[in-house]
């Protein structure tokens, strides 16, 4: 079934939506979470709660991309399920090791978060991302959107493990900049 | 700001980043979704909000970049310039040796894909399809199947897979460069094919939304990019361009108006950079392919050697090339692969490199190498073994291969090869430069690998010595050749191995019977399609000898050295024991003074095998040779003797030897020395008999002889030279390491009792009593 008929059944409060979103998006919504969580219950159980989450969001709004839509939810979902257990123990979640690549960049100070405005942090990284080369673009979302591991992006993308690294490396580099001579200092 | 924040933020970006980079995971995968991205519906949603509104003039700006592309690449941009002969995905190397193969990356389950065509390339592997090139362009399944061809007008030169589409290029068979007319792209379906560039051009690659090339409109070689979306061209440099290899983002190239010194420069053709390398180009060459690559920042570059100012060099004429080359290169020790960090600057030398011409392609694991122009030059498959290269499989041509020794191409389509004009050499350094060392033998279809060591340890007997008697020879008219012959004449085969200059690190190996030739006379037949095994030299070292162990190779260094006959030192015989030189062979060196030379060694019969001391001393100007026994083996019957207890005629009662009854018998009694007998016997079954190696064996401490009826009769003899014979034989295999018990089989049967001798019991050493 196509995305469009999907959201309409949505739109209709028929139960078959989610039955549907289960069929076609159910494995690539597991993947966003365990790359998160690293842990298949979890990840279920953040997959389970995007399907509630749409189901209550959707009338209100009519995605265009249903994949994305779901994907954000997933993400948001398998990230706020990471911050309520213990960080340590999620060995081997990309989103843990994306963390720590991050912070090698920002520091790491409790600015206030009515300090910080967020919309337009994200509209200043939307903006790098559209400037930088596209396969650096892929790469940093495939890295800190999807949390793809470096041997996944490596491996599809017939880059070495260290060319994938060298090039997230330059990426987020040339972020810092591009947002410190935005005004924004990370 | 805290790194989570960051990673939050990330989660807000826009819609068509995200569906970008998840089209690239998709398609990578193999799992090409069907959904399509839809510029008309984000543009009528973009249309409404102020904000995106933004985002849309600036993403309709760069469609050109992204296009319908997505990123996803079939192979490294630097390997698809270089052939496109080696691709990794997934934890598979694909490569071309031959025939197209895969092997996992840890160098497992090695698999023929695809065989018969002509030097596949352009590999390009996405999720799981794999396009090639051969005589057009083909796709087929990672596992082998689904083979399919998509046949244009011209012949198609070189492809790249980039997100949906084929990039091509045309070939042009005419030209000796590498030149090209036209581009092309095809759907990864196969359809939708489409000229869109008709530019002359070399060196055409895809990367990151541009396909990158040498235009050759003008006689100036010029580095342009065209937008893939656009098609809008760009000149990125100045320069005159030799060939290009883009990796991370940098475009590097060899720069003909500086000595095809490299160079590197930003994909926007900003940054110039001089890079401080040795890489050589050597113009005609590289018009072709480049003879470098790039990977994490480090170029791969063969140093050829000292580059000097040809003789025949003509500043006045413009052509670097075949014509008028500038530089020759003398080798030195330094000669090699090298690697260069163009960030830190630090210069490896890795293994030596193939004496071909170098045409590399690079994986995060492997490296293929092979010559450009020729047909027939060498394949190289290397594994990187986290410090060097090591050889995983290699190729040459049998034409190649036996073109070294000058063959005649029989009417009969039988390969004859005749020694007649061939000179015996014992040129020991040629030798040792020729074939010492480590070959790794060519197993195609196997993961096995096989080592032949060629060295003074001797530890693998086929060439140096061993058991063989070979002989080296120089091949007349291909000075370059060095064979080697050996032979086993009991069953009428000859063993071939060759080197040649040409291709020092190639290793031949065929078998060959000998005729008469009715037209070529006394011939070696190696017959219609010769099977030929080929070995490549590895970096492992040379073992060292142990335990002052002399290979043969040594010996008759010695032997030229010291001044002394060859013979003296192999050719060895005591009390029938002997040590030919195609025979058992092993030999230690005891002491080496100027006049006098000490070895170990052993000699051997079928059934004996003696430890010897020989000296070689010069007397009056003459070296002279004395053997003594050493007395590991027979110690235990030194200065001993035996009874000898014999059934014979009574001579006091019948002294004309005419009775046959048993009263006319008796036994007598004599004694004998055994280390005597021993000896005598070896001699005798060695001479008079063909017994094997496995005619004798263990069962416990027992051990079992099996023996032919004919040598049944000399031993059954009632006279006393048969009860010699049972004697020494007796002692002979009592004098074998750690055996208890005796056991005599006939053509296999146990139990068998002689005329005159009971060889059916079971004989105990300790007390054994003969007769």
């Amino acid at each position: 079934m196509n995305d469009l008929a999907i959201v309409d059944l949505y739109w209709e409060r028929s139960e078959t939506a989610i039955k549907e979103t289960e069929i076609k998006y159910n494995k690539y919504l597991l993947k966003i979470a365990n790359n998160i969580l690293a842990n298949f219950e979890d990840s279920n159980e953040s997959v389970n709660d995007t399907y509630l989450k749409t189901w209550n969001s959707i009338p209100m709004n009519r995605p265009t991309e249903l994949s994305t839509y779901l994907g954000r939810i997933t993400r948001q979902t398998a990230i706020d399920i990471f911050r309520k257990r213990n960080r340590k123990k999620r060995k081997g979640s990309e989103y843990n090791l994306s963390l720590t690549e991050i912070e090698e960049y920002v520091c790491n100070t409790d600015t206030p978060d009515d300090e910080i405005d967020y919309k337009l942090l994200t509209e200043l990284i939307n903006s790098y991302l559209h400037m930088v080369p596209e396969n650096s673009a892929i790469l940093f979302i495939r890295r800190y959107y999807f949390l793809d591991s470096i041997n996944e992006i490596s491996e599809s993308m017939h880059l070495t493990k260290s060319n994938v690294k060298t090039k997230l490396h330059r990426t987020r580099e040339g972020l810092k900049e591009y947002l410190e001579r935005a005004g924004f200092s990370i | 700001m805290k790194a989570e924040k960051i990673l939050d933020c990330i989660g807000g970006i826009d819609d068509d980043l995200i569906l970008m980079a998840d089209r690239a995971r998709n398609t990578a995968n193999g799992q090409i979704k069907t959904k399509a991205f839809r510029w008309q519906s984000l543009a009528t949603l973009t249309a409404c909000i102020t904000l995106l509104c933004i985002s849309f003039l600036f993403i309709f700006q760069k469609e050109g970049n992204i296009g319908s592309s997505w990123g996803v690449m079939g192979n490294t941009p630097a390997n698809i310039v270089n052939g496109g002969q080696l691709a990794e995905s997934d934890g598979w190397v694909y490569y071309e040796m031959n025939g197209l193969y895969k092997i996992r990356v840890d160098g497992t389950e090695k698999t023929l894909l695809d065989s018969g065509e002509y030097r596949y390339r352009s590999i390009n592997v996405v999720g799981d399809w794999i396009y090639y090139i051969t005589d057009c362009i083909y796709k087929m399944r990672t596992d082998g199947t689904e083979k399919e061809r998509l046949d244009i007008n011209d012949k198609v030169y070189s492809a790249s897979v980039y997100g949906d589409w084929i990039y091509l290029n045309s070939e042009n068979i005419l030209s000796e460069v590498n030149y090209h007319e036209r581009m092309y792209k095809v759907r990864t379906s196969f359809t939708d094919f489409q000229v869109i560039n008709e530019e002359k051009h070399s060196d055409m690659c895809v990367y990151d939304g541009y396909i990158y090339y040498i235009s050759l409109e003008t006689d100036i070689r010029t580095l342009y990019r065209m937008n893939i979306g656009s098609s809008e061209k760009e000149k990125l440099s100045d320069d005159t361009v030799g060939n290009i290899i883009i990796s991370d983002d940098y475009i590097y190239y060899s720069n003909l108006d500086d000595d095809c010194t490299l160079y590197r420069i930003s994909l926007n053709g900003e940054n110039r950079e001089k890079l401080d390398c040795d890489y050589m180009g050597r113009p005609y060459f590289v018009q072709n392919y480049p003879d470098f690559t790039v990977q994490d920042d480090w170029i791969y570059y063969k140093y050829w050697g000292e580059p000097m100012l040809s003789p025949d060099y003509n500043p006045d004429l413009s052509i670097d090339g075949y014509e008028n080359t500038k530089y020759i290169y003398e080798e030195n020790e330094n000669t090699g692969l090298w690697r260069y960090n163009v960030d830190s600057g630090e210069k490896i030398r890795l293994s030596e490199a193939p004496e071909t011409f170098l045409v590399p392609n690079i994986t995060e694991n492997y490296l293929r190498i092979q010559g450009t122009y020729f047909v027939y030059d060498p394949l190289y498959l290397y594994k990187w073994n986290g410090s060097d290269y090591e050889i995983e499989q290699q190729y040459i041509d049998r034409g190649t291969a036996l073109a070294c020794l000058g063959y005649i191409n029989g009417t009969d389509h039988n390969v004859y090869v005749s020694t007649e004009n061939w000179e015996i050499t014992e040129d020991t350094s040629r030798i040792r430069d020729m074939f010492y060392g480590t070959w790794n033998i060519d197993r195609s279809n196997s993961d096995k690998h096989d080592y032949l060591i060629i060295d003074d340890s001797e530890k693998d007997n086929l060439v140096t010595g061993g058991t063989d008697g070979g002989i080296f020879y120089n091949v007349k008219d291909y000075s370059d050749t060095l064979v080697f012959i050996s032979s086993m004449e009991s069953v009428g085969e000859y063993y071939f191995y060759w080197t040649d200059k040409a291709y020092p690190k190639f290793i031949y190996y065929a078998k060959a019977t000998l005729v008469e030739h009715e037209k070529y006379g006394k011939v070696f037949n190696l017959g219609k399609e010769p099977f030929i095994i080929t070995g490549s030299k590895t970096i492992s070292p040379l073992n060292e000898p142990e335990n002052n162990f002399i290979s043969r190779r040594k010996l008759r260094e010695m032997a030229n050295e010291y001044g002394i006959d060859f013979s003296m030192l192999v050719d060895l015989e005591y009390e029938g024991c002997v040590h030919h030189e195609w025979s058992f062979y092993n030999v230690y060196l005891v002491s080496e003074e100027e006049n006098k030379l000490i070895f170990k060694s052993t000699l051997h019969s079928p059934s004996s095998i003696i430890d010897v001391i020989y000296t070689v001393e010069k007397i009056d100007g003459v070296w002279v040779r004395t053997i003594s026994t050493f007395p590991d083996a027979i110690e235990k019957y030194k200065n001993s003797s035996f009874e000898l207890k014999f059934y014979s005629h009574d001579r006091e009662k019948d002294p004309d030897v005419l009775c046959d009854s048993e009263d006319c018998f008796k036994y007598n009694s004599q004694m004998i020395d055994a280390d005597h007998f021993a000896l005598q016997f070896a001699y005798y079954f060695y001479e008079y008999t063909d017994l094997k190696a496995d005619d004798i064996w263990y069962e416990g401490n027992k051990v079992c002889i099996d023996l032919d009826k004919e040598v049944l009769q000399m031993l059954d003899m009632g006279s006393t030279g048969g009860r010699m014979y049972r004697i020494a034989l007796l002692l002979t295999l009592s004098s074998l390491p750690d055996v208890k018990y005796i056991e005599i089989l006939i053509d296999g049967e146990r139990g068998i009792i002689g005329s005159h001798f009971d060889f059916s019991q079971i004989f105990d050493v300790d007390k054994m009593q003969i007769y």
